[in-house]
């Protein structure tokens, strides 16, 4: 059986499939995000507070690496085999170089249901991982005529990203002072959680149905984009010395795409790219492949390279 | 045709990587069924294409 905030996913698109639109008003979809970033920030904050060492800057390091070359990859892949313009395939490189913190936190809540323990500092990746795929994707697309005036506000002042980190450094300011704020987040994490996927899950069933007017191969794209992901970050987390859960989760991480951050910057600084395929790709096919089979893959293969 | 070749590698590995870890003792049943998936909706792309450029 799938995890039951998994079900939660399940019933939003099985809803939205049966005409019952479970799609939440905009604002507390909104809300369900801002806690969920709070949560996981907090959380990887205390703990860099605890451990914060020059390992974790070596790591960071690798992380961001690891965007650049997912990022490169996607674009190798489309560039060898998509009808897509020049535009399209940097907006979808970008897209899967970047993470999802909705995977991510499936990916913790996965974890916590079967008490496995993990590196809390890994929240601090998924920050990372937002900034480098975007940069390659507008390189890829624009050259160096990308970097106008306006690039580094439109890279790094969106909301998502900002809260991330915000909630990291407060954590890590804070530490054990924390604690308390830290468990009342805790209770609510989960009913975040399993509303936010509802809302995604019946989001992913009508970007599903476009999915099919699109291309069997923009599917197959998504699918296979995740795997080749995981494959890179199992070998990199072991190398990096993480626990098995601190593995599994990375590579979740490296399996997701973005569906929040990434559309919202490239909406202005890719304005002729088709955002809708990259959303279709990363929100109809990538994010349900990740919740409902990928993760429990990604641990399978990761207890057993561990063992 | 790219694409093509592309979207029968992708059913191709996805079998594979659902075989092997049905091995290992995974449940592997919705990994196979998504390759056969993708692999029957290329097939009927193809064959719509192909009888689209036969009647015309």
């Amino acid at each position: 059986m799938p995890d039951i905030v998994v079900g939660f996913f399940l019933l939003g698109w099985l809803a939205f499939w049966l005409k019952v639109d479970l799609r939440l008003p905009s604002a507390i979809y909104e809300f369900l995000t801002l806690v969920l970033l709070i949560s996981i920030g907090i959380k990887g904050g205390m703990q860099l507070h605890a451990q914060a060492s020059t390992a974790l800057l070596w790591q960071s390091l690798l992380i961001l690496a690891l965007g650049v070359v997912l990022a490169l990859i996607a674009f190798a892949i489309l560039r060898a085999f998509s009808p897509f313009n020049r535009d399209d395939m940097a907006a979808l490189a970008a897209h899967y170089g970047s993470v999802s913190v909705g995977t991510f936190a499936v990916a913790l809540a996965f974890m916590e249901a079967r008490d496995i323990a993990y590196e809390s500092y890994l929240s601090l990746f998924v920050a990372l991982l937002e900034v480098p795929a975007i940069l390659v994707g507008l390189l890829l697309a624009r050259g160096k005529g990308a970097f106008d005036s306006g690039w580094q506000r439109r890279l790094f002042a969106h909301k998502s990203l900002v809260l991330l980190l915000g909630a990291l450094l407060l954590g890590a300011a804070y530490g054990s002072q924390a604690q308390t704020f830290k468990n009342a987040l805790s209770e609510l994490f989960s009913i975040a959680l399993a509303l936010y996927l509802m809302h995604l899950g019946a989001l992913a069933c009508a970007s599903f149905a476009k999915s099919r007017q699109q291309s069997t191969f923009l599917i197959a794209f998504a699918l296979i984009m995740p795997i080749l992901g995981a494959a890179i970050a199992i070998p990199l987390a072991i190398a990096m010395g993480l626990s098995l859960g601190g593995v599994a989760i990375m590579a979740a991480l490296a399996a997701s795409a973005s569906y929040i951050a990434v559309p919202a910057v490239l909406e202005s600084a890719l304005p002729d790219a088709d955002l809708g395929k990259c959303m279709t790709a990363s929100l109809a096919i990538t994010f349900p492949f990740n919740v409902l089979l990928g993760i429990p893959l990604y641990f399978h293969f990761s207890e057993q390279l561990m063992m | 045709m790219r694409e093509t070749v592309f979207v029968v590698l992708v059913s191709a590995l996805l079998a594979l990587l659902g075989l092997y870890s049905a091995q290992s003792g995974f449940n592997a049943w919705p990994l196979l069924g998504v390759a056969l998936a993708l692999f029957v909706m290329q097939l009927v792309a193809v064959v719509r294409k192909y009888r689209g450029t036969h009647h015309a």
